[in-house]
């Protein structure tokens, strides 16, 4: 990954830690996993997963995902945080809404551009900032002790500017599967 | 060949498990029956959504019905014809069931789950706002079309 997004890669790990500490709660729950990410096009890109949750009712979470094609760099990470309640009739089934903070970074390196420390210099980079709103299922699959295994299906919407007015939205559908412990 | 059949097979019957799950019933709240049309334009599989249409299309359109007893049928071209089972907790809702969808890699069988909320209760007509999302497969391989939507609901 290259040096321009690593710092906010790292300042944006771990706000949903400081998001979930700003709540008064017991029990909280970290988890790591692996997901896919389709932008609404039938395509899945695997991505990263951390999460962290506060009791029953709080979630912050990370997606992170991108792939090098040839001098071009993409990245692209998802910080959500919002509300997770069990759906009514089920144990372990849970709804959670929320908003979404997205950072897609798309950066075209030239091996002959150096910075003073010699990593490579973009030649080209654009960071393209989003929020937008989320929801989405999760499943408690299991739970022995302290440790959790967890599947979740979440779409993030972002309306697509004055286009809103007409419907417009991107879309990225997550699917993952983690395994967490509770401190 | 034969482990695409296999997987056919356990796709419909998950399909065919869920509509009779929904149809027999979770336990769900009694509510009011009601007619939606919503408007807004499907997901397809081949990007974001595009702008709805003035006059809005055939792929704009979804109707809804939902009795009493909380099953749900929505009728659309994108996503598709989607059977299920609607929890409400106050004004929101959440959806979960399957059905026949449809994305621009073709028709196929899959799962849907929808968050929405709807601006009164009782009976009138009433403001109407839902996303659907869904994962399934068709020939071509999985696909996941959705569709982001308002209108009205009526409920009686």
């Amino acid at each position: 990954m290259k040096r321009c997004t690593f710092g906010a890669c790292l300042i944006m790990a771990f706000l949903p830690l400081l998001m979930s500490s700003a709540y008064a709660a017991s029990s909280p729950a970290f988890e790591l996993g692996i997901a896919g990410v389709t932008g609404g096009d039938d395509h899945a890109d695997p991505a990263a997963l951390m999460r962290a949750t506060l009791g029953n009712s709080f979630h912050g979470q990370m997606l992170l995902y991108g792939a090098d094609f040839g001098p071009v760099s993409a990245r692209t990470i998802m910080l959500s945080g919002g509300s997770v309640a069990n759906l009514k009739g089920f144990e372990r089934l849970q709804t959670q809404f929320g908003l979404t903070l997205m950072d897609e970074y798309i950066g075209i390196y030239s091996s002959t551009r150096k910075r003073p420390d010699q990593t490579d210099q973009p030649k080209i980079s654009k960071h393209n900032l989003n929020i937008g709103a989320m929801m989405g299922l999760r499943f408690q699959a299991l739970q022995k002790s302290n440790y959790t295994a967890s599947f979740g299906w979440e779409s993030h919407l972002f309306l697509a500017g004055s286009a809103g007015f007409y419907l417009v939205f991107g879309v990225k559908q997550a699917w993952y599967a983690s395994v967490g412990v509770s401190i | 060949m034969k482990h695409r059949l296999t997987s056919t097979t356990r796709v419909m019957k998950f399909v065919i498990g869920a509509m009779i799950a929904a149809v027999t019933g979770f336990s769900a709240p009694v509510q009011a029956s009601s007619v939606a049309l919503l408007l807004g334009p499907g997901i397809a599989g081949n990007g974001g959504s595009n702008p709805i249409g003035l006059p809005p299309g055939l792929t704009d359109i979804a109707v809804k019905y939902v009795t009493s007893g909380g099953s749900e049928l929505t009728l659309s071209v994108v996503p598709g014809v989607l059977f299920g089972k609607r929890y409400v907790d106050g004004g929101f809702y959440t959806s979960l069931g399957a059905g026949i969808l449809v994305s621009a890699s073709g028709v196929g069988l899959g799962a849907y789950s929808s968050f929405g909320y709807v601006s009164g209760s009782g009976s009138g007509i009433h403001f109407n706002a839902e996303y659907t999302q869904t994962i399934g497969a068709n020939g071509k391989g999985w696909t996941a079309p959705g569709a982001g939507r308002i209108g009205a609901v009526w409920s009686f």
